[in-house]
């Protein structure tokens, strides 16, 4: 039966991460492509970094039986964590689009129905 | 975010009444009041723009706090991990927050750009979460293995 490795998984995520960092902060420092491109990346890189935390928080769920207490905890937690997504995904597509986003903007009803409920 | 710690805390404390949702209920109206009276007192003239800062401020407080909480009432172990990330995220969201309303966000020190730190930042404290998220997920996984082994 083949293992399952720990410390490959592990390894590789480090790797993602510390590479989507390194390319996040790059970008915002020399600004190497054209303006639409740097700022698609930079408002792309908030959104996939919390899209990552998001999906891994939605496979630890299926590890607990319906009747469980922690799955509703984790459950309440991967929605919480794609409400957030979204919420960066609508801010990065009006700050690209407009430059500017507004005090009260789409994305705000996401991140308090996030903290809320 | 409520749900989920206050059925955490239900779990600690074992507690088989409605408490902890009663609880969680009046920290969020004792904060809607609080706001309320601090934008009142101040004579807000931007009272929309003022709600949000203050209300992402005190829930990022409440949150972290009480995420918190919960690392020490795991004494640290692994499944604390999850919720030491998730206290780490609100902390760099305060922080953003912080620096934002205090225009600190725009400024240049020893050639290093304040904005360049703090969004940086900002992406490190949501893989902080996924990298929390994940050694939950490792262990709940290798624990599945191992029993079916």
């Amino acid at each position: 039966m083949k293992s399952f490795n720990v410390k490959r998984y592990r390894l590789f995520a480090f790797i993602v991460f510390f590479l989507i960092t390194v390319f996040f902060a790059w970008t915002f420092a020399l600004a190497p492509f054209s303006e639409t491109a740097n700022l698609l990346i930079l408002n792309g890189g908030t959104t996939l970094s919390a899209l990552t935390a998001a999906f891994i928080l939605t496979l630890i769920p299926f590890y607990y039986h319906q009747d469980e207490p922690p799955r509703v905890i984790w459950t309440a937690f991967a929605v919480c964590m794609w409400l957030w997504t979204i919420a960066e995904a609508i801010w990065g597509y009006l700050y690209t689009r407009d430059g500017e986003v507004p005090v009260f903007s789409s994305a705000d009803i996401f991140w308090l129905v996030d903290i809320s409920r | 975010m409520t749900v989920s710690i206050s059925r955490q805390f239900k779990l600690v404390f074992f507690s088989q009444t409605n408490k902890v949702a009663w609880a969680a209920l009046g920290v969020w109206l004792g904060g809607l009041a609080a706001i309320a009276v601090i934008l009142v007192a101040i004579h807000s003239e931007t009272p929309l723009a003022d709600f949000f800062s203050y209300f992402y401020l005190l829930a990022d407080t409440v949150v972290g706090l009480l995420a918190l909480y919960l690392v020490y009432a795991f004494r640290g172990r692994a499944l604390a991990i999850p919720w030491l990330t998730i206290s780490s995220f609100v902390l760099s969201d305060f922080i953003y927050i912080q620096m934002t309303e205090t225009g600190v966000y725009d400024y240049v020190m020893h050639g290093i750009s304040i904005a360049l730190l703090a969004d940086t930042l900002y992406v490190v404290a949501y893989l902080v979460v996924a990298w929390g998220c994940l050694e939950q997920y490792l262990l709940l996984r290798s624990s599945a293995d191992h029993s079916q082994a």
